[in-house]
């Protein structure tokens, strides 16, 4: 073995003959990664009252960025250099120039008449977005303290400058009314547009009315107003759009952006193709092929809502029923390889409104302060969710497998073997052949096959839904106790319904051969003749099995206790003798525990769902002087 | 102020939402001056060149050389099987699966399938903006030919490889989610057979130094329009008539040959020794198409794969490693010729009786193109263990062999000191393979059992089985050395993806089909004549030029297609003759490759889709 530091406390960079340290990017001067932002925001408004009543604000901001990303690789750094870099050592610089300008127009009338009370408000927006970008690079710096400060120096250089741009419009209106304070009615529509949308598909109409009912200001409800403080209902009946993602200035793009109807092409100088012993430029799709009939995704939503509030607002509570019909689900849809297009090999995907879907839900909140002592008191405060998800239609009518979309099902669907166990010595051999199978070997459900006979070989068509990774229901639960000085809270949360794709079971792969055969280690819950009722298969039974994909989809619910906060005040008498208005000391753990209720999934988190990072509790002490 | 009595009340609201809403007037429409479309860059010739080079793409990442493409070309056939004859190694592309179910999501398939629309696609495009380029109408003609010839290769191998594809015919206008499945006959028709004939006109006629730049030579076109003739015969029920155009195209190319090559360059060497010779690969002069791979830092991919470019001198090499001797981690030895290491393919018993006459000689090709001995690159020991194994005398145990020394060689009975070395076996220094240890001629099969002669004792292990002549056609000393320290060496060798031989052997099938092989024999006996062997005599036979074949182009990338071509692999019968351990485990359907899974869920009829028998 090599040691990683020579006598002199510096990296030793050929640790072995061959073998160069995996520490060369920490070598003074070998790798530089700097980036430098600059980012400001100034907003202004004007707000006249022209009339009485009538209230109109004009306001502007804007938001400016302005990134310097320098980077630098010499020999030893082990870093990967981008695609242009030809040699080391290299160095690029990149800088990023973002605007983000946003103007909104509010006009705004309240009338009051007796009883009635109306209001008309109309909003115009507007918002401009600009991203700019200029790579500079070269390789063959003379001197290694330059970096990327002195590009001149440099020969084989690429550059390149990028440009996007994206707006978006909209005009609203509101018209509400109320009675006696008791009756409320609110229509609005908005007109929306964004650029990145093609021509025919840019502006959208979304309408909508909503009605409350305070009950609790009625007569009727006088002779309980002891008990119950408030009590309203809400009806809510109106549609909203999604454009998908914008660009933002802080250039991280996430689902659609400027130019998505186009699609897009990169020329590539290096790295791809040779002609005749040559490198030879060539150029590819990148992203996303694009959609000229892309439009916006509409969701009519109906909600019922109850706010209420009992003895004193000891307890409030309020609930909420939805129902919400998506109509143009936007999806990023792979396209077969057959048509043609492609990048680097691989079949490009395309943005489509793909489906109908329909989500239905309940939410639950509700606050109580159980105990309210001079000495002790106790709060509770409970969040319930429930929702179910399922898509109505698809093109075609066809269940699209490769995307997972199935009707009837959520869209975060999942779709391969259904485990049912493993092939126990008890079974008999008619019943192995026909499976072509061995005891030990993991058993999955089957469909039948073309003949109609359950009874095959295990192949791509005994695949089936197994779950939806979206859970059934969330709760949250606080929990808040003050006593004296001390106080002590207490957060759980619990996810049920989902079903997960353990990344962690996935680990077992049992081959009988190869680098990874130290994978079936002692402890491992696997097949043996005397432990036949194990979860996974016989020891080295991999390369025999194409269904070893089953053992991954478990439940993955859990309940977790997400914090517990321990905390002391001083007496404002004592603290105040030291100059101070408020010494608090307190602690706080972090994820002290977590239950994953399948029995497989013990002991990891199944909310991360990551076997390279376990779950991490922090423990936190602090002290929080007020003067 | 006076200005005031105009300017109250609902007149000031009204102007002031109107200035509001005037300024808002701008559009929507969306500003992209650095756009970058395929339209834009076709206009210049560069732009358009780069548009044409990737219609490469698919071919460079996974046809001809590269890791995977000598196995779905070379395997499964009656000359090769998996290194010492395990059944159980590679059985996905040695033995048919091997009685395990095939693997549908194989990265095999996925990768020929992708990768050849890749290339249709870009090539689909090249030719539609061929249009909007601004250049000379020559140039740009050959340049429409040069995709057109690449789009028919990779239908070519799609139908081979599949039987059966979907012709996309032109840049769509959006995605085709149940896309038509064409039978292999239409995709001939419809497809190869047009653009070949295209780029057999349009072609540049090239020179030997060219290899894929500018476009392949005409002579390539021309050569790939008798073998796709060939082809067609047994998509269209044995319908023989396409055998006169294949002999028309491959007569051109012969007769060019015999003429010194004054019309399409077409060339045959008359030593056979250059055909291979990596001093005359740079230009050579045989081959109808070739290419070869840059490699350098900045070359295809990372500097941990630029390594896997040509790499087809790692498919053929025996395990010499099994003995002592020889270690294939050696720097200085992998760069030296003969050095590769050791690779995945075993030359079949079929293969090795093609190359011994019945008169107890060898054909001149095979101590040509094969290796038999090896010299020791580390110092060796004999150990105990290995004299036994190894039938040695006890006297040699803690002999040394020092680096340069024999210290492996494999004798066949047609050699001169076959009997002198078979009798001093126990006494020779080195480990002595004989034939007869490896190969059964009654069986047709690779000996898997053994009898010590030392010992008595009758193993269950052959340990000969891994020492056996290995193809040195692919040998070379042309390397980029990626990586010193990680033995990672990129073969800058050209890749000869079709030579003139081929086409005499296709000039005699296709007279076979025309005249009965009444001059067949010229062609055959013209390549037996300059390698050197007598010539053959007598009627000719499907047989004689499938063997013939086998002789001449094994190991070249066309023997499983060559196969299919003849019919041999419309049952078990041929195997059976020829290679019976993989007799065993055929099956018709397994003969056309599974389409990847990933596709088959990406449409919407993927299950009528998919070959039968996955």
């Amino acid at each position: 073995m090599g040691d990683p530091y020579d006598a002199d406390g510096n990296i030793n960079y050929e640790f072995l003959p061959g073998f160069t340290t995996p520490l060369g990017d920490q070598i003074p001067d070998q790798y530089v990664n700097e980036k430098r932002m600059t980012h400001a925001t100034a907003s202004a408004f004007v707000e006249i009252t022209p009339l009485k009543g009538l209230n109109y604000r004009s306001q502007v901001s804007a938001t400016l960025q302005h990134d310097r990303h320098g980077r630098f690789w010499d020999s030893q750094s082990i870093s990967s250099l981008p695609f242009y870099a030809t040699t080391t050592p290299y160095a690029d610089v990149n800088h990023y120039n973002g605007y983000r300008y946003t103007w909104e127009n509010i006009v705004n009338y309240t009338r009051e008449l007796g009883d009635h009370s109306f209001g008309i408000t109309a909003v115009s927006s507007w918002t401009h977005m600009t991203e700019e970008d200029f790579l500079s690079s070269a390789g063959g710096q003379m001197v290694e303290r330059w970096s990327f400060y002195r590009l001149l120096s440099g020969t084989s250089s690429y550059v390149d400058s990028n440009y996007k741009k994206a707006q978006k419009m909209g005009f609203a209106g509101r018209a509400n009314y109320a009675y006696k304070g008791k009756y409320l009615v609110n229509f609005s529509g908005r007109y929306d547009g964004v650029s990145w949308l093609s021509e025919g598909n840019k502006w959208d109409f979304f309408p909508a009315v909503a009605l409350a009912w305070r009950i609790s200001d009625e007569p009727f409800m006088e002779s309980s107003a002891q008990w119950v403080n408030n009590l309203k209902l809400r009806v809510g009946y109106g549609q909203t759009g999604n454009s998908g993602a914008e660009v933002d200035t802080s250039h991280t793009s996430t689902s659609l952006e400027a130019y998505i109807t186009d699609s897009g092409m990169f020329y590539y100088t290096t790295g791809g193709i040779t002609i005749d012993g040559q490198i030879a430029p060539f150029v590819q799709y990148v992203s996303s092929y694009g959609n000229p009939d892309l439009k916006w995704e509409k969701s009519t939503n109906l909600n019922i809502g109850l706010d209420a509030a009992f003895l004193g607002n000891r307890i409030d509570m309020t609930l909420d029923w939805y129902k919400t019909k998506t109509k143009g689900l936007l999806f990023l849809r792979a396209t077969p390889v057959t048509s043609g297009y492609t990048a680097w090999g691989g079949a490009l995907s395309t943005w489509v409104n793909i489906a109908q879907t329909e989500n239905t839900g309940l939410e639950l909140t509700l606050n109580a302060r159980n105990i309210l002592k001079p000495r002790f008191t106790w709060s509770t405060g409970l969040t319930l969710t429930w929702g179910k998800e399922k898509i109505v239609s698809l093109p075609n009518g066809e269940d699209i497998i490769s995307e997972k979309l199935f009707r009837g099902q959520p869209i975060k669907s999942l779709y391969d073997y259904k485990y049912d166990g493993i092939w126990g010595t008890d079974t008999d051999q008619a019943t192995l052949d026909a499976y072509n199978v061995k005891p030990g070997l993991v058993r999955i459900k089957t469909n039948p096959d073309e003949e109609g006979n359950e009874q095959h070989t295990y192949g791509t068509g005994d695949q089936m839904i197994l779950g939806h990774s979206n859970p059934d229901y969330i709760v949250g639960l606080n929990n808040t106790f003050t006593y004296r000085q001390f106080d002590l809270s207490v957060f759980m949360m619990g996810r049920f319904g989902q079903t997960i794709e353990s990344s962690y079971l996935s680990r077992y792969t049992a081959p009988s051969y190869g680098a990874d055969q130290n994978n079936q280690i002692s402890g491992t819950d696997y097949w043996t003749e005397t432990n036949q009722g194990a979860y996974f298969p016989a020891a080295g039974s991999g390369n025999q099995q194409t269904v070893m994909a089953a053992l991954k989809y478990r439940s993955g619910s859990f309940i977790k206790i997400k914090n517990i906060t321990l905390g002391y005040t001083l007496p404002q008498n004592l603290s105040r003798i030291a100059r101070m208005e408020r010494l608090r000391i307190y602690a706080t753990a972090y994820n002290p525990v977590v239950w994953a209720m399948d029995r497989q999934l013990k002991g990891t988190d199944p909310e991360s769902n990551s076997e390279s990072y376990p779950l991490y509790k922090q423990f936190v002490f602090e002290v929080n002087i007020t003067f | 102020m006076r200005t005031t009595r105009y300017f109250t009340g609902p007149i000031r609201l009204v102007l002031l939402s109107a200035i509001g809403l005037c300024l808002h007037s701008c559009s929507l429409e969306e500003d992209n001056p650095g756009g970058f479309t395929k339209e834009n860059i076709a206009t210049s010739r560069e732009g358009y060149r780069a548009i044409v080079n990737n219609c490469y793409f698919g071919l460079q990442r996974n046809y001809y050389g590269t890791s995977n493409f000598g196995y779905v070309t070379n395997a499964e056939s009656d000359l090769w099987t998996s290194y010492a004859n395990d059944d159980y190694r590679a059985t996905e592309h040695f033995w048919f699966y091997a009685n395990s179910s095939p693997n549908v999501t194989s990265s095999v398939y996925q990768n020929l399938w992708y990768n050849a629309y890749d290339g249709i696609g870009s090539c689909n495009d090249a030719i539609r903006l061929s249009e909007l380029a601004v250049m000379d109408a020559e140039e740009k003609s050959e340049w429409v030919a040069e995709a057109r010839f690449l789009r028919a290769v990779y239908y070519y191998h799609l139908v081979e490889q599949f039987n059966g594809c979907t012709i996309t015919p032109e840049t769509l206008e959006g995605p085709d989610y149940a896309p038509v499945k064409s039978d292999p006959l239409t995709v001939y028709q419809q497809v190869i057979i047009p653009d070949l004939l295209f780029a057999s006109e349009n072609l540049r006629i090239g020179t030997d130094e060219e290899s894929t730049y500018p476009p392949p030579p005409r002579k390539a076109a021309l050569g790939f329009l008798a073998k796709a003739y060939l082809s067609m015969i047994r998509h269209d029920n044995r319908n023989t008539a396409y055998a006169a155009e294949a002999l028309q195209y491959a007569r051109l190319l012969s007769e060019d040959a015999e003429s010194g090559g004054s019309r399409y360059n077409a060339h045959l060497y008359e030593d056979y020794a250059q055909v291979f010779d990596e001093n005359s690969n740079y230009a050579n002069k045989e081959a109808l198409w070739k290419h070869r791979w840059y490699s350098g830092p900045d070359g295809y991919g990372s500097s941990n794969g630029s390594q896997n470019l040509n790499l087809k001198h790692t498919y053929f090499y025996c395990r010499y490693t099994n003995f002592g001797a020889l270690s294939d981690a050696l720097q200085w030895y992998l760069l030296a010729w003969g050095g590769n290491a050791p690779g995945n393919f075993m030359p079949t018993q079929h293969l090795m009786s093609l190359f011994r006459n019945q008169d107890g000689t060898l054909d001149p090709r095979f101590n040509l193109n094969f290796q038999r001995e090896w010299h020791a690159n580390q110092s060796y020991t004999w150990s105990e263990g290995d004299v036994e194994r190894h039938e040695k005398d006890a006297s040699l145990i803690g002999h040394t062999l020092e680096v340069g020394d024999l210290a492996i060689k494999i004798i066949l009975p047609e050699d001169e000191d076959y009997e002198r070395e078979r009798a001093n076996r126990a006494l020779s220094p080195y480990l002595l393979v004989d034939y007869a240890d490896v190969y059964n001629d009654q069986s047709k099969r690779i000996r898997m059992e053994h009898t010590n002669t030392v010992t008595g004792r009758e193993e269950t292990e052959n340990f000969y089985r891994y020492f056996y002549p290995s193809l040195t056609k692919f040998n070379t000393t042309n390397f980029y050395v990626v990586s010193e320290s990680n033995r990672r060496n990129a073969n800058l060798d050209n890749v000869l993806i079709m030579r003139m031989a081929e086409v005499y052997l296709l000039a005699a099938e296709a007279d076979y089909y025309v005249n009965g092989g009444a001059n067949a024999l010229t062609y055959l006996n013209r390549l037996r004549a300059r390698a050197g062997a007598q010539p053959l005599s007598g009627t000719v036979t499907l047989r004689m030029i499938m063997d013939e074949s086998g002789r001449e182009l094994c190991g070249e990338d066309t023997r499983f297609y060559d196969l299919k071509r003849w019919g041999a692999l419309e049952d078990a019968n041929y195997l059976s003759e020829t290679h019976p351990e993989l007799a065993g485990y055929y099956q018709r359907n397994y003969v056309d490759r599974p389409i990847p899974q990933l596709f088959i869920s990406s449409i919407e009829n993927g299950q009528e889709y998919q070959n039968p028998g996955y």
